[in-house]
């Protein structure tokens, strides 16, 4: 330093540097802070109803008729929870939905890779035409056929069973656009290579095709867990009996047992949300990750 | 025996886009042979039609003595190497290499031997536990190369392969891949948009325009004897110049009108072109490497002005105008005149080593009978 001989002006402009990177940081910061409190602000409107959910399911029944508006329960009614199990078989319910949701959704993802493969690396007549059917589907609502389609399972006296609930939902149209979606990213001349060094499309599918195609099998199976945990008005139809209802149904059915069993049903809806938000936190991290660097250039 | 036999093959894609119309050619075995052309003139599907990734239209294909049109790839014993190489990431180098070994249930023992043995001509032995991620493009084009070997298949196609090297390693890989095909002695049909590549690469060289076979055959005599005005200006750099003119007859001989005077064409040139042509619209081509910085004025020296001027160390580039030409005309000249812009400068022409073509056909009028018979250089 002792050698550095500086001219009054060069210690000036180093001054005007640091109070301009001051200045710089503090706007940075400010503008950081400004974000935080706005993200902060949509995150409790857009959780509130989650947590409205869950403070009201921890109050007793007298304070949830109260005319007063208080968000946060006097004193926490854990009990509320080990209640709800004792009123209604609701590890049934959990177990059936279980069952369900998990059922469908290993067959969406089968059907679902398997269709959306032969849609999108395949050459044979009628295709695009088949794929317009198939996403055709999806736009005719499920309150349009859903009367038909139960008494077609009725006649076939499938009413109040697993397959009732799972075999009509083994395959959807969104499943299989999601994946060609994800296919078409999918570098082709990868599967020429393949089928070039002599493997089958049944090979190529599960030794290429779908180890790097895993964050949309993650995908996938976050949209399709969830919609079918979140299945109403079909189990509602088709299933009469504990032993196939699902807790969806389940936990609607305890409002009407009596006045106190709301803050019970209240602990019941917070129950069956955990699945499915456990789901997505996990799901999730699988959603982002990229998995073909370094196979073909570009 | 890796022959590869075209017979009217075609290419139509849905239903009205002609990619590949009608074409002929005999691959012979152990051949280099390269296809060339501007893009979309339909070189990678004449590769993926032999491939069998690309159904064809029409005609036949023969690889040795059996009709494939109908064939899947897999049993057609040919291997392919891709631009993008298409190396499968989430295996290490030595599955991607073994992939279509195992395809084929080769023992364990037989598959370590040839991966191993396929690595070592490719200098890739260091490198087989690595996934493709972490290998440089030159790298991953050669394990795409060995992936291709170690199958030893009849016929090697290949699709630009080193298009998506930096120019450097792209000029060591071409002769690598030169190399290869020597050690090797199979049947290579490789796909390039660059006419360097297919000239120092190429056995024989296929020019394709616009889903049509211009011409085939051995770079000297594309070079040489281009049957058209397509061919001659795609092979060579800088292009070859091309005027439109005529061509007449004088007191003295054949000559064709450049800046309006009639220039003698040189004496071997003359006896092979037929006199039909005489007084006809031709196409006169004129190689940048033919000309020469002249003082005195004679019948071939044409006076011009310098428009722009490119120093490559080596040599000159000088371009001037001409009338009738389509294009600015650019002579190659020695790096040791010393020229610049504006300048005027005369320039004689080597009348010996000159094009003509039809004007309307663009077929050469140079006759075939006088061309030097067509000689395979391996
Ligand atoms: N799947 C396809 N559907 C319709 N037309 C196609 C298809 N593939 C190629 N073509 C057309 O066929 C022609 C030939 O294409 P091709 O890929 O063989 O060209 P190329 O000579 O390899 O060009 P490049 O040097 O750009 O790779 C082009 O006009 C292209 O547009
Ligand atoms: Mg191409």
């Amino acid at each position: 330093m002792a050698l550095n001989i500086q001219t009054t002006e060069e210690l000036a402009f180093q001054e005007e540097a640091v109070k301009f990177n001051r200045r710089y940081k503090l706007k940075k910061n400010g503008k950081k802070a400004a974000l935080l409190a706005v993200n902060l602000a949509v995150v409790l409107v857009v959780l509130f109803p989650l947590l409205y959910a869950l403070f009201m399911s921890l109050k007793t029944p007298g304070e949830i008729y109260s005319s007063e508006l208080d968000l946060f329960p006097e004193i926490l009614q854990f009990s509320n929870y080990t209640d709800a199990f004792k009123a209604a078989p609701l590890g049934q319910y959990i177990w059936n939905s279980f069952i369900v949701a998990g059922l469908i959704t290993l067959g969406q993802l089968v059907t679902g890779a398997f269709a959306a493969f032969s849609f999108h690396f395949t050459q044979y007549k009628g295709k695009e035409i088949l794929f317009s059917l198939v996403m055709a589907t999806m736009m005719v609502p499920g309150e349009a056929t859903i009367i038909s389609n139960y008494l077609q399972v009725s006649r076939w006296g499938w009413l109040d069973s697993y397959k009732v609930l799972i075999v009509p939902y083994l395959t959807s149209a969104t499943t299989i656009f999601l994946f060609r979606q994800f296919y078409k990213n999918f570098p082709m001349s990868l599967y020429e290579s393949a089928k070039i060094d002599g493997a089958s499309n049944i090979r190529f599918l599960f030794q290429i095709l779908l180890p790097l195609t895993k964050p949309a099998i993650g995908a996938v199976a976050v949209n399709a867990f969830i919609n079918a945990w979140n299945m109403y008005m079909w189990p509602l139809l088709v299933t009469g009996s504990d032993s196939y209802r699902t807790v969806q149904i389940g936990v609607s059915m305890m409002n009407s047992i009596d006045s106190q069993s709301i803050v019970l049903m209240l602990a019941g809806v917070v129950i069956c949300l955990i699945p499915s938000l456990l789901i997505f936190v996990f799901g999730q991290k699988s959603l982002v990750r990229g998995l073909m660097s370094g196979s073909v250039k570009g | 025996m890796s022959t590869v036999s075209l017979q009217k093959i075609k290419k139509v894609y849905d239903k009205d886009v002609v990619a590949v119309k009608e074409i002929d050619l005999e691959i012979k075995d152990k051949e280099f042979l390269v296809f060339v052309g501007p893009s979309g003139c339909g070189k990678s599907t004449t590769l993926r039609m032999i491939a069998g990734l690309e159904e064809i239209s029409g005609g036949r294909l023969y690889i040795g003595e059996d009709i494939v049109n109908y064939v899947e790839s897999k049993d057609r014993d040919i291997a392919m190497v891709f631009q993008n190489y298409a190396l499968y990431p989430h295996m290490t180098i030595f599955d991607n290499m073994a992939f279509p070994l195992k395809m084929q249930k080769m023992a364990k023992n037989d598959i370590k031997q040839r991966v191993e043995k396929a690595a070592k001509i490719l200098q890739l032995e260091d490198y087989l536990k690595r996934k493709p991620a972490a290998l440089s493009g030159g790298q991953r084009q050669r394990v795409a190369l060995g992936r291709a070997i170690v199958r030893n298949p009849k016929v090697f196609l290949l699709d630009e392969p080193l298009s998506n090297l930096d120019a450097k390693l792209r000029v060591a890989m071409r002769s690598e891949i030169v190399k290869l095909h020597r050690q090797l002695g199979t049947t290579f049909v490789y796909v390039t948009h660059d006419q360097t590549e297919a000239m120092t690469m190429g056995d024989r060289i296929v020019v394709m325009n616009a889903g049509k076979i211009e011409q085939v055959d051995t770079p000297e005599n594309l070079y040489n004897y281009p049957k058209t005005k397509f061919v001659a200006e795609f092979i060579g750099s800088p292009q070859m110049n091309i005027l439109k003119t005529k061509l007449v007859a004088t007191e003295e001989g054949l000559a064709v009108m450049i800046q309006q005077k009639p220039v003698l064409l040189g004496k071997a040139i003359e006896k092979k072109i037929n006199r039909d042509s005489v007084g006809k619209e031709i196409y006169f081509g004129i190689r940048p490497e033919t000309f020469t910085i002249e003082t005195a004025s004679k019948n071939n020296t044409i006076d011009v002005y310098v428009d722009n001027i490119e120093r490559m160390g080596s040599d000159t580039h000088v371009f001037f105008e001409v009338e009738g030409a389509e294009k600015e005309l650019v002579a190659r000249i020695e790096p040791y005149y010393q020229v610049s812009y504006g300048d005027a400068i005369r320039l004689s022409l080597n009348m010996n080593e000159v094009y003509l073509f039809d004007a309307e056909t663009e077929l050469t009028l140079i006759q075939k009978e006088s061309i030097i018979e067509t000689t395979m250089v391996y």
